[in-house]
């Protein structure tokens, strides 16, 4: 019966392990080829053993630099905007007449992506005698120059990324939906209050959607793109000069594929060290309805 | 339940195999039986540049029958990641659409792309001058032909200036220095931010380019030094603003559409002709008009401080299967009166003479562009580097400037490091031509 | 206190609450889409008006940017590219439902040699760039023979390549107890049956979210597409989308631009309205019974 099992699980995972051999093994195993080679896309890559991974730790301040300000960014970005997609999901989970309309609200912005409007759209925000600026001298307040400044810049970023929370509330609204409701009914007889229930019975049971959104969103905002990319080009002062901005430069502008490469594989590396302590911290905190442990 | 699932799966069966058969037309040219050729013509572009750029592949089919053009075209967006990936894979179109800083990339030895000599006897170029080739040329094998001249130059809002008596436009930059004095507070009569603009007033002194045609600096830190000065004095002094202000003001983005500059505060700006032709339509739809004054003059001028380029140029893949045909719908586009005829100006104004009196006698040049013909004609100019806007290059000095323009570095300090770290990054290109 | 007083108060509290809820409802909805309204006004303006004003209303309602943008200075209308939208995102969406529901329950449902590796290898492929892996897939794909056809954008999917998808199954399958997997066994369901009758119908809401968000980014994408396609017939929405605001060539008519960014919104905006009612759907329905 056991083996029976086994051969049962590999069965449903075929056909990911061949779209894996197929699709996704090679251009990896490429790309860290790569890196260790100087590779400018017309000839072929020569291969240079570390020097690239030398170059970018030793003579290229940007690169550093760009670790520093997009760990910022994500430090800023993520908890604010989960919070938020929590808090929403929870009041879009209310039955209200017309919450449909308001789900739908909510998610435009997230929808919108990187879309082009969404450069216009910032601008129309955030010059110098945009909207905002004119709300906070209506206010009594001084103009601000939001992209001259590398905090003021960083700002933007961080709104705009906590503006398109739509797609973590989506996955937290699901998730509440999934909680069976006789579990709160029981709770309700019980007699506890609803901030108790939220706490006590919400949170932990929405524990595997938490801590799914905290992984892909630290993820997605580690390689942020879209943001600095539209908004602010990287400045003032390459303050907002995120690394997936600088491997895109060095990859299609600057045809030094094989430094991208090297740049990639280290933005990995920290991603794969975070994601391996908040996996690691996961047994005591997630909670799996299956008992299991994986 | 599982009917539902049986029908998905033959519903996803149907699909591959629709997939499936449409996949075998591939990249490649396909050739039809009856002697038709098919070559691949890419570009990249706004919704009037594909509209007059596909008149003019109808006209050449209709005039060559056993030809068909495939368009390939997108908006620029992407686009640079669409050329690498297909020039890496060796799947470029036939004739393509090239910007001028990619042959450094493309092509560092001159052979990434096909040499357009071979086919002088196809491709007119009577049209161009020497000095004109001489930038799609690498290691004596022409690349590219330049489709148009770009020139830097100074566009005003003329409205604003005679709104407030300026009715003659000043010679010298002590002039515009007046003129800031005459206009309200909060007007700008030129604005200028870039290193590009510092660079006309320092060509202008010494009648050099900033970069040759190997990528060396040809001015010293003195004579940078002292073009860095110059620009701080002009943002003292109310010419233009500082560059905190057009930060804030412009972003990451046009000055076209820009409300300072639509509500006339941002009077004037320094920019390339080709681009000017949106300033003016947009400006025009608030009532004012765009000009073109003359460059102003410094005392001692070696040169005239008009920084010309060419916008884009027209290459072919050395890959093509058929390149007679390829090179006969080139010379159709840039020479034959139909084709240049319905390739108007969406590219900006072609520099080929003769495609440009087909144009003019047949009336299709606008204002602002014949003011720009005007003035283009009337400069000499310096020809800017092939290495001038690179990426890597153009990182270095553009950060340099905005550190200077933000006040994190003085201008002794910015002429150093733009000698350091523009020339570590020529080094650094230079490294793939060995 | 009489059972009438404690009803009242109780409807009294719930009015009062709603209220509440309503209230900062709307407040969020004013500042989440006050910036999409803009946009709506703008793409009736002139181009001066939109860069020149920051209130919505424009002052002449000018329908001719959506007629205009619609036809786009390209050989074909939007509907084309619409069309080509739906013929890469439909069959994405479906398989993308299916590999990944398969993949997810050989993960949380059974114990195999290497589980654990193979898991990590479907995190890990969320870690690298894409920028870096653009170019050998490209070289894969053009050996194949497969450039200029919607197969590199649509395969992929047809074998669960995308691990969020896969990680997200995971997770919400990990919070169904399995006492109700065995239940099922001694009600006669072999594995298939469990996954089909058992799991799948009580992961309705995550369902939903896939195709949700399979469907607005694959509509979304634009730079895959690009990079694959060269023939501008087979060009989806997104790249049309591009192409009518281009700025690299002078003059961009941004009413045009806004109008035709909003048009591309409609399909994704439909689909969620109508899949966030399922979602309620789902609940009432007692899909999830405890």
């Amino acid at each position: 019966m056991k083996s029976r099992k086994r051969y049962t699980g590999l069965l449903y995972l075929t056909p990911w392990l061949i779209g894996t051999l197929v699709f996704t093994i090679y251009p990896f195993v490429s790309s860290l080829f790569y890196s260790f080679t100087d590779y400018d896309l017309i000839s072929k890559p020569k291969f240079i053993g570390i020097a690239n991974y030398v170059e970018m730790f030793t003579s290229d301040p940007d690169f550093l630099n760009s670790l520093k300000v997009t760990i910022e960014y994500t430090i800023l970005t993520v908890p604010i905007q989960l919070t938020f997609a929590l808090f929403l999901a929870f009041i879009l989970n209310f039955k209200l007449k017309g919450i449909n309309f308001f789900r739908t609200a909510y998610y435009v912005p997230s929808i919108l992506g990187g879309n082009v409007a969404v450069a216009i759209l910032w601008k129309f925000l955030f010059t110098k005698e945009g909207l905002v600026n004119q709300m906070i001298t209506s206010l009594g307040g001084k103009q601000v120059g939001w992209l001259s400044s590398p905090s003021n810049a960083m700002f933007v970023l961080v709104i705009l990324g906590v503006w398109q929370f739509g797609s973590s509330m989506v996955i937290f609204l699901s998730a509440l939906q999934q909680i069976p409701l006789d579990l709160y009914e029981a709770a309700q007889v019980d007699g506890a209050k609803k901030w108790t229930i939220f706490f006590k019975i919400t949170i932990p049971l929405i524990t595997p959607t938490i801590f799914f959104n905290l992984v892909m969103q630290l993820v997605n905002k580690l390689q942020e793109f879209n943001g600095p990319f539209l908004i602010t080009n990287g400045g003032p002062t390459k303050s907002t000069y995120f690394t997936s901005l600088i491997i895109y430069d060095n990859a299609f502008k600057n045809f030094r594929m094989g430094y991208a490469s090297a740049m990639s594989w280290i933005l990995f590396t920290i991603i794969a060290i975070l994601a391996l302590v908040i996996f690691k911290t996961s047994d005591r905190w997630v909670y799996y309805s299956d008992g299991g442990n994986n | 339940m599982k009917r539902l699932t049986k029908k998905l799966l033959i519903a996803s069966m149907t699909v591959l195999a629709c997939l499936g058969l449409t996949a075998c037309s591939g990249n490649k040219s396909a050739d039809t039986k009856d002697g038709k050729v098919t070559i691949r013509f890419s570009w990249w572009g706004n919704d009037d540049r594909h509209k007059d750029t596909l008149k003019a592949i109808k006209a050449f089919e209709k005039a060559n029958p056993k030809i068909k053009v495939k368009a390939e075209y997108s908006g620029w967006d992407g686009f640079d990641q669409k050329m690498a990936t297909q020039i890496s894979g060796g799947t470029e179109a036939d004739v393509m659409q090239i910007n001028y800083d990619w042959y450094l990339n493309f092509s560092p030895k001159g052979e990434g792309f096909a040499d357009l000599n071979k086919y002088k006897k196809i491709i007119d170029l009577s049209g161009y001058s020497d000095d004109i080739l001489k930038a799609g040329e690498i290691n004596g094998k022409l690349n590219g032909i330049p489709h148009g001249e770009n020139t830097r130059v100074i566009a005003v809002n003329k409205d604003i200036l005679n709104k407030y008596g300026i009715t003659e436009y000043p010679k010298t930059w002590t002039g515009w220095e007046e003129v800031a004095k005459k206009l309200p507070d909060g007007y700008y009569p030129v604005e200028f931010s870039t290193f590009l603009d510092i660079i006309c007033y320092i060509t202008q002194k010494t009648g050099k380019s900033f970069l040759d045609e190997e990528g060396n600096i040809n001015y010293s830190q003195s004579e940078l030094k002292d073009g860095f000065d110059w620009y701080q004095q002009m943002v003292d002094s109310g010419v233009s603003p500082s560059r905190k202000w057009v930060m804030d003001t412009v972003g990451h983005d046009s000055i076209a559409t820009t409300k300072e500059f639509l509500n006339g505060k941002l009077t004037g700006f320094f920019d390339w002709t080709a681009v000017l032709n949106s300033f003016s339509t947009n400006l025009k739809q608030t009532g004012m008009t765009l000009d073109i004054p003359p460059f102003p003059e410094v005392e001692g001028a070696k040169s005239d401080g008009a920084i010309k380029k060419p916008t884009m140029l027209f290459s072919m893949s050395k890959h093509s299967e058929h390149p007679k045909e390829a090179a006969k719908f080139l010379n159709f586009i840039l020479n034959d009166p139909e084709g240049v005829k319905a390739m108007g100006t969406s590219r900006g104004l072609p520099v080929n003479t003769n495609a440009q009196k087909i144009l003019e006698e047949n009336d299709q040049i606008d204002d602002i562009t014949k003011k720009a013909i005007s003035y283009s004609n009337a400069t000499k100019g310096v020809m800017e580097s092939r290495y001038m806007e690179l990426s890597q290059i153009a990182t270095a000095y553009n950060d340099i400037t905005d550190s200077f323009g933000v006040g994190k570095i003085n201008s002794k300090e910015a002429a150093k490091q733009i000698i350091t770290k523009v020339n570590a990054a020529v080094k650094q290109v230079k490294s793939k031509a060995k | 206190m009489d059972a009438e007083t404690i009803n009242n108060k109780v409807r009294r509290n719930h009015l009062i609450n709603a209220t509440w809820r309503y209230i900062l409802l709307i407040v969020t909805a004013i500042i989440m889409i006050y910036p999409i309204i803009w946009l709506l006004g703008a793409s009736f303006k002139t181009n001066a008006e939109i860069f020149g004003s920051i209130g919505f209303l424009p002052k002449h309602f000018d329908w001719s940017s959506y007629v205009k943008g619609w036809k786009t200075g390209t050989e074909y209308t939007f509907a084309t590219y619409f069309l080509n939208s739906f013929k890469i995102v439909i069959p994405k969406v479906i398989f993308t439902v299916v590999s990944c529901s398969l993949t997810a329950y050989a993960f949380t449902r059974f114990e195999f040699p290497g589980k654990n590796f193979f898991f990590g290898i479907v995190i890990a492929t969320l870690f690298l760039p894409a920028v870096v892996t653009r170019i050998p897939l490209y070289l894969m794909w053009r050996d194949f023979h497969l450039l200029d056809t919607y197969v590199p954008l649509i395969l992929p999917t047809l074998f669960a390549q995308e691990s969020f998808f896969v990680f997200m199954l995971v997770q919400f399958m990990r919070g169904i107890p399995r006492e109700y997997d065995e239940a099922a066994i001694i009600d006669g369901c072999n594995s298939f049956q469990i996954l089909i009758k058992i799991l799948l119908p009580m992961m309705k809401p995550a369902l939903i979210t896939v195709v949700l968000f399979q469907f607005i980014w694959s509509m979304n994408d634009f730079l895959q597409p690009l990079i694959y396609l060269s023939s501008v017939s087979k060009f989806p929405v997104a790249i049309a989308l591009k192409m009518a605001t281009d700025a690299s060539s002078g003059f961009v008519p941004w009413n045009q631009t806004i109008a035709m960014s909003l048009i591309a919104l409609i399909p994704s905006l439909v689909l969620f309205f109508s899949a966030s009612r399922s979602f309620v759907d789902g609940m009432s329905a007692g899909g999830i019974k405890g």
